[in-house]
């Protein structure tokens, strides 16, 4: 069985859950991140909250915004980098944020975590909200997969008493 | 688009079925159909399971399943299914007494054939 933790001082941002996209990443992110192991237990936590680092450590290292001074799909990530980014360095200071040109490219967004996964979102053609909630996203999941769970419990001790084979006696 | 939405849909298809969207998308509503049929059906599959592997673990200690969750019923134990197949596969012991808590409570009406017993060779296995 698993155990719940309180969520540490850093309160999740609660997102606007009107566009639908935002509310399937949202579940996406919260079975994700619902089982954590780290690797020094083996007892996975959460939170009655949404757990967004794990342990009271964030877990996105460094978020890399990509964009092209000339082309049209960039102007968000421009209107961005102009008005918000500079708030959002400034809530995030465990946060290494980087800005980098790439000529006749489109846009994106890129984190790197600490379990060494990258996660890149494109933002192409997206308004300067819309990016400021993609990196708000990135900088709160882990760097796990997107991937749908297979079981509800996830846990690396199935058996307390052992499991039954052929050979047991009792 | 809807072709796209289809083909989307109609990945790891068999032979045309993937890349013909005529044959694509009749493939695709019955696949839907399928899914939408199967999620109900995974309700019961998933309980005939559990219902199997509690059957076989108490089996082993010569209570058949009809039994074994009627004692509990008697005994207002209020473990459901799910619970009881993963203790009989995970935790024997609690299983165990789960099952002497049961026969105490309802023997059953036949005699039951006790455990089976192992004979010869089979001892060694």
């Amino acid at each position: 069985m698993f155990r719940m933790e309180e969520c540490p001082d850093q309160k999740p941002k609660i997102y606007d859950r009107s566009s639908k996209i935002i509310t399937d990443f949202f579940c996406f992110e919260r079975e994700a991140d619902f089982f954590v192991f780290s690797e020094a237990t083996n007892h996975s936590s959460t939170s009655s909250n949404l757990q967004m680092s794990q342990r009271g450590v964030w877990q996105l290292q460094k978020l890399i915004v990509s964009y092209c001074n000339w082309g049209g799909s960039s102007r968000g990530v421009r209107a961005f980098m102009e008005s918000q980014l500079s708030s959002f360095k400034e809530t995030n200071p465990q946060l290494e944020v980087v800005t980098e040109l790439n000529r006749g490219q489109h846009p994106y967004l890129k984190g790197l975590y600490k379990n060494k996964n990258e996660q890149v979102v494109s933002v192409m053609n997206m308004t300067p909200e819309d990016v400021m909630l993609c990196a708000t996203r990135l900088r709160n999941s882990l760097g796990r997969k997107v991937v749908k769970l297979k079981t509800r419990h996830v846990t690396k001790h199935p058996s307390v008493q052992g499991t039954w084979t052929t050979n047991i006696q009792i | 688009m809807n072709k796209k939405e289809v083909f989307k849909l109609a990945k790891g298809f068999r032979g045309r079925a993937k890349n013909c969207i005529r044959i694509a998308r009749e493939r695709v509503e019955k696949a839907l159909q399928y899914s939408y049929r199967d999620r109900r059906n995974k309700k019961r599959d998933m309980r005939s399971l559990w219902i199997e592997r509690i059957n076989a673990g108490t089996r082993i200690h010569g209570v058949n399943y009809g039994n074994f969750m009627h004692g509990l019923v008697k005994e207002n134990i209020q473990l459901n299914r799910k619970v009881l197949s993963e203790l009989s596969m995970h935790e024997p012991y609690s299983f165990k007494a789960l099952v002497d808590v049961s026969h105490t409570a309802f023997p059953g009406n036949k005699n039951m054939t006790s455990a089976p017993k192992k004979e010869g060779l089979a001892i060694l296995v």
